[in-house]
């Protein structure tokens, strides 16, 4: 399980929390029972005893109610990303990612997740060329057409971009950086995927 | 109860310092055995010859393999291989690694891994001297030449599209073959990277590269090594550094080819290395 997290990266840090808090309210309630069979040793009241019970199966409680009805889940929406000007791109191109608009559940806009974890990656369709390798990305996000943090990151690497607050429109901005400007590459999303 | 918390915090205790009493780990494994099998051609002049009789082998990537050798504290032992075996050699284990004016692509990326570059050039054309038919890039592709270019090699990849339209493309095994034939008027001009070609036009006087012609994506020369080799790559590009700025480079570049314009083939930097597949 916690090889799987790792795997997931910042994706993976809300269900690593939430996992976290059932742990813990399970290993208080643990230490509660065991309390009980040393009895003798402690010297507390009932009353408390089944209040100090009792606190920790609310936080579950609340915890279960938050998991599974106001938390969002991860969302794939890979194959819902479209890439304009992507295809043989030069040196110092620009390339759009344009996220999907439809509000809700499908949708990077009013979703209710705010990042986006992206991976993006360069194919050389010549045989000839070292031109994937040495190449960098500059992604700009843009939120309702405002611009957000530039990261520069590289072929097949993650990268985050937040999307707080987007109402109506929500995408990237790519610039390829290509070593050699005899190189042609084309552009693809390998991985999108929207979290809290 | 509490003698047996005592118990457990005691074990615990105990458990914690099992890391820092145990005995230290076994030294890692050699990134490069001893000797170390380098795949190197035998015909390129100014980058990998070898003559039987002295028993000699001379050229820039000789001296690059010689020098690494001499970092890395190993001995180096040449395997001699042709231009379409060098993958397969590294694929079969048959050498460590292989320096011969390899070109680095994204498609040999698919089957193997490369550290550098060390040099930068382009696709060069070389003619019989004073054969002037061929000046420009149309003239070359355009004029029903007849070319020739090694198998396996960058320039069969890039002029490949052009044969039986414009141009004929004879295709050897190794570039020597292809010099005769220019040589003997077989071909109208051999093709491959600018600075081999300047290499066999400086040991054939009759012959010359066509100065202004070059085309294609650019040539950059890497040193190839076994597909999953994160480790020895990273190491021979922390060594390839040293080589690029501390004057080795060009005391080599200067001693093997002579180009006019040295600055213009040396790298900007390195390339990282490719990370290995789980």
């Amino acid at each position: 399980m916690g090889i799987l997290l790792l795997t997931m990266g910042a994706k993976g840090a809300e269900i690593s929390q939430t996992l976290s808090l059932v742990v813990g309210v399970a290993g208080c309630l643990i230490t509660i029972y065991f309390q009980k069979a040393e009895a003798t040793t402690l010297s507390l009241q009932p009353g408390l005893k089944w209040t100090l019970s009792a606190v920790p199966v609310v936080i579950l409680a609340a915890a279960a109610s938050w998991w599974f009805l106001i938390h969002k889940p991860d969302r794939n929406i890979t194959d819902l990303v479209a890439v304009h000007n992507g295809h043989e791109m030069r040196d110092m191109d620009e390339a759009r990612i344009a996220l999907p608009a439809a509000s809700g559940d499908v949708g990077a806009v009013n979703s209710g997740r705010d990042m986006l974890a992206l991976r993006l990656r360069l194919v050389n369709p010549a045989t000839v060329g070292n031109c994937v390798s040495p190449a960098t990305l500059t992604v700009t996000p843009t939120v309702d057409g405002k611009h957000g943090m530039t990261i520069t990151t590289t072929s097949d690497a993650e990268i985050h971009l937040s999307l707080a607050g987007a109402e109506r429109q929500a995408g990237a901005r790519v610039v390829v950086d290509l070593a050699d400007p005899g190189c042609a590459v084309n552009l693809t999303v390998t991985e999108a995927v929207l979290y809290n | 109860m509490i003698r047996v918390r005592r118990g457990a915090a005691l074990i615990a205790f105990l458990l914690l310092l099992v890391p820092a009493c145990a005995p230290d780990p076994p030294p890692a494994q050699p990134l490069f055995g001893n000797p170390i099998y380098i795949g190197v051609t035998t015909d390129h002049p100014g980058w990998s010859t070898f003559e039987p009789g002295p028993n000699r082998r001379t050229g820039f990537d000789i001296a690059l393999a010689e020098w690494l050798g001499n970092r890395l504290g190993r001995d180096v032992a040449f395997l001699d291989l042709t231009l379409a075996e060098r993958i397969e050699a590294l694929k079969s284990s048959q050498v460590q690694m292989v320096i011969s004016t390899f070109s680095m692509t994204d498609e040999r990326r698919k089957e193997i891994d490369f550290a550098g570059p060390y040099m930068v050039t382009r696709q060069g054309v070389l003619v019989r001297e004073g054969d002037e038919r061929i000046r420009t890039h149309a003239d070359l592709i355009g004029g029903d030449r007849n070319v020739c270019v090694a198998r396996g090699t960058t320039s069969e990849e890039q002029l490949r599209p052009h044969d039986g339209k414009g141009l004929t493309l004879t295709v050897e095994t190794a570039l020597k073959d292809c010099l005769r034939r220019l040589v003997d008027g077989q071909v109208d001009a051999f093709s491959t990277d600018q600075l081999v070609l300047r290499g066999f036009a400086r040991s054939t006087p009759a012959t010359r590269v066509v100065e202004g012609l070059t085309f294609g994506a650019e040539e950059q020369y890497g040193i190839g090594l076994p597909d999953q080799s994160r480790q020895q790559c990273d190491l021979l590009t922390r060594h390839l550094r040293t080589f690029l700025n501390e004057g080795y480079w060009g005391d080599f570049l200067e001693r093997e080819l002579q180009p006019e314009n040295p600055v213009a083939h040396k790298p900007l930097k390195l390339d990282p290395c490719e990370n290995a597949t789980p």
